[in-house]
């Protein structure tokens, strides 16, 4: 793996490290024998779907506004022959959408980028 | 949109050149590039009927289809996608991407990336409730939001008796048993290992996007969508759909079947949904649409016409295989041999899996009944829709049992039937993908009422059909001898104690 940054020591930095550490990481999936039905049969047993309920108040969240999308950006690391898109979409309430895609694994001299409401 | 900028990973500028709604990166030998874009406000394409182009943004939070927000590449494939949300700190993130925490997800890409990424629908804001159960290796999620000031949202009423919480956990449970049951049937799960539920800030419109990743939340009174929209992770117009049907009697296909099947679902070991009623709802909507001659393309119900289609189908299986195939059979072949992503499926398909399925050559019957956007003949059905009635009460009594959408018609079966035969006519009826009986409700009889309460009481049977004929600008003569059904038959004394409430 490639380093293409300048460090920069920001504690922000080691949450977004430990989050692309994350990257790779499958969802734990355990399958647990859980609900079925039929529309023709009543034989199969009633659903009995695992249920966890979560706290009815928002969780707070770990990154909040105030996150240094340039500094993330600028320790971004590549594989060799691998590319992969980062978007960092920052929300301000009532205002706009800002993006920032970090397009990592380019080997093309042009790329084009289309949005669906291109205007 | 505005403030598009291309760097490199020092923050160097790269130039960018717009042509029409691409934008060309020139990346001077860079393999690691930053674009950079704002979008503003709200936006929608209101020419779209479902709103499939969608952004809301507000003070309590963002809503959007991904591929108003999202640019993508349009000459390479991305292997990987990730997105990181940056937002206010109680602000929920609803999404059916995978979380790796700190508001970071992963999207899977099946069964394809853009298809995944871009279809699918996100949704942050302040919620009252998150419910998250697993359904075998499926994590259904519901997010249930603070409602928004303008749109409705109401998938809980307090006269459901319940908590929001019990009530999302009982829309989990059908939807888990919803996937399970078509999963079985097709040999395979289309979506990942993430599926989730929302709330929509966007007045109750289904947006119909990625039925393999999201659903909208529906209220109890519409429960029937949900194994008609998780069968849709299956059967969809969009290319990476497994089962599509090329043909002009695509319909039968591409709601027929959900239509039918989401009729027929049952949860199995609870009697607590029965949906079987409603197909009884589509046939005499599509037997009194052929006493008007609304019967063609643009009048007809093709919701409750092509359920029709696809009862008289499933029930010629049965009949010419003694009961041993039925419509799940069908599919279930029908999806295995012809079904694959870009393949839209052929009438000669169709045929030489039936008979496959049965060993018959159903091609007259087919020509009879299938063919065509509406065929001359209606779907023959009389000899089984009788099996429906009982349910059709059952689940008409508990639909105008409630404060729901079954209202207005609270404690009067007559009404419904009133309600119906206005909509046939008017608005949610045969000229609408919906009608009364799964679409908006009852809600059109403020003008039948007022006109009866300017008779003298007690009214008649001529002054109803007087004033339904002068609002259907139909000749309503036959309406109590059409909507007699068994032993119950439309009465005017029921419409005249409804009356008495307004009195």
């Amino acid at each position: 793996m490639k380093t293409v940054s300048k460090a920069i020591a920001l504690s922000i930095v080691a949450i977004a490290l430990s989050s692309c550490s994350a990257f790779t990481a499958k969802p734990t999936q355990t399958p647990t024998p859980t609900a079925t039905s039929s529309p023709t049969s009543t034989s199969t047993p009633e659903p009995t779907a695992t249920f966890t309920p979560y706290p009815t108040t928002a969780p707070t969240l770990t990154i909040t506004p105030g996150i240094d999308i340039n500094a993330v950006i600028q320790t971004a690391t590549v594989e060799p022959r691998s590319n992969k898109l980062t978007y960092f979409v920052e929300i301000t309430p009532g205002k706009a959408i800002s993006v920032k895609v970090l397009i990592e694994g380019i080997s093309q001299g042009q790329i084009s980028f289309a949005l669906q409401n291109g205007n | 949109m505005s403030e598009v900028t291309a760097t490199n990973i020092t923050g160097e500028e790269l130039a960018v050149t717009v042509n029409g709604t691409i934008w060309k990166i020139t990346t001077g030998g860079n393999r690691i590039l930053v674009l950079s874009y704002k979008i503003e406000g709200n936006q929608k394409d209101s020419d779209q009927e479902y709103g499939r182009n969608i952004s809301t943004l507000t003070s309590e939070g963002a809503f959007f289809i991904n591929q108003f927000i999202f640019a993508y590449p349009s000459d390479f494939q991305p292997l990987e996608i990730f997105i990181q949300f940056i937002a206010p700190p109680k602000w929920v993130v609803g999404t059916s991407f995978v979380p790796l925490g700190n508001n970071l997800y992963k999207v899977e890409g099946l069964p394809s990336m853009p298809s995944d990424f871009l279809q699918n629908v996100t949704r942050l804001g302040y919620a009252e409730a998150v419910e998250s159960e697993r359904c075998n290796s499926i994590e259904i999620v519901f997010t249930a939001y603070r409602p928004s000031q303008s749109g409705y949202e109401a998938f809980w009423l307090p006269s459901y008796q319940n908590t929001k919480q019990q009530q999302m956990h009982e829309y989990i449970q059908l939807v888990c048993a919803s996937i399970v049951s078509f999963e079985e049937m097709f040999h395979g799960w289309p979506g990942g290992s993430r599926y989730w539920i929302s709330t929509l800030p966007t007045g109750g419109n289904e947006i119909p996007m990625a039925w393999n990743r999201w659903m909208q939340a529906w209220p109890r009174e519409r429960f029937s969508q949900i194994p008609h929209h998780v069968l849709h992770a299956w059967i969809w117009w969009e290319e990476d759909s497994l089962i599509r049907l090329g043909e002009p009697e695509w319909m039968w296909v591409q709601e027929g079947i959900p239509t039918y099947l989401g009729h027929q679902f049952s949860m199995a070991g609870s009697d607590k949904y029965n949906f079987r009623g409603m197909i009884y709802t589509s046939y005499l909507i599509t037997k009194r649409a052929k006493v008007y001659n609304l019967l063609n393309k643009n009048t007809v119900n093709h919701y409750a016409y092509n359920e029709m289609r696809v009862l008289s189908l499933d029930n010629e299986i049965q009949r010419v295989t003694n009961g041993e195939k039925n419509i799940r059979d069908f599919l279930g072949l029908l999806g295995n041999k012809y079904g694959r992503p870009e393949h839209l499926i052929t009438r000669y398909e169709v045929l030489q899996t039936l008979y496959e399925l049965t060993g018959r050559d159903f091609s007259h019957f087919y020509s009879l009944y299938m063919t065509g956007e509406v065929s001359a003949q209606l779907p023959p059905v009389e000899d089984v829709i009788g099996n429906y009635e009982n349910d059709f009460f059952i689940w008409l009594d508990q639909y105008i049992s409630t404060d729901g959408r079954g209202a207005d018609a609270k404690g009067f079966r007559t009404m419904f039937f009133i309600s119906l035969e206005i909509s046939l006519q008017k608005g949610e009826g045969v000229d609408s993908e919906h009608y009364v009986a799964e679409g908006n409700g009852i809600g059109n009889l403020d003008e039948f009422k007022q006109a009866l309460l300017n008779k003298q009481s007690p009214i008649t049977e001529e002054d109803v059909i007087q004033v339904l004929s002068s609002i259907t600008g139909q000749d309503e003569s036959d309406f109590f001898q059409f909507y007699t059904i068994g032993n119950f038959k439309t009465s005017v004394e029921e419409i005249e104690l409804w009356l008495d409430a307004s009195r």
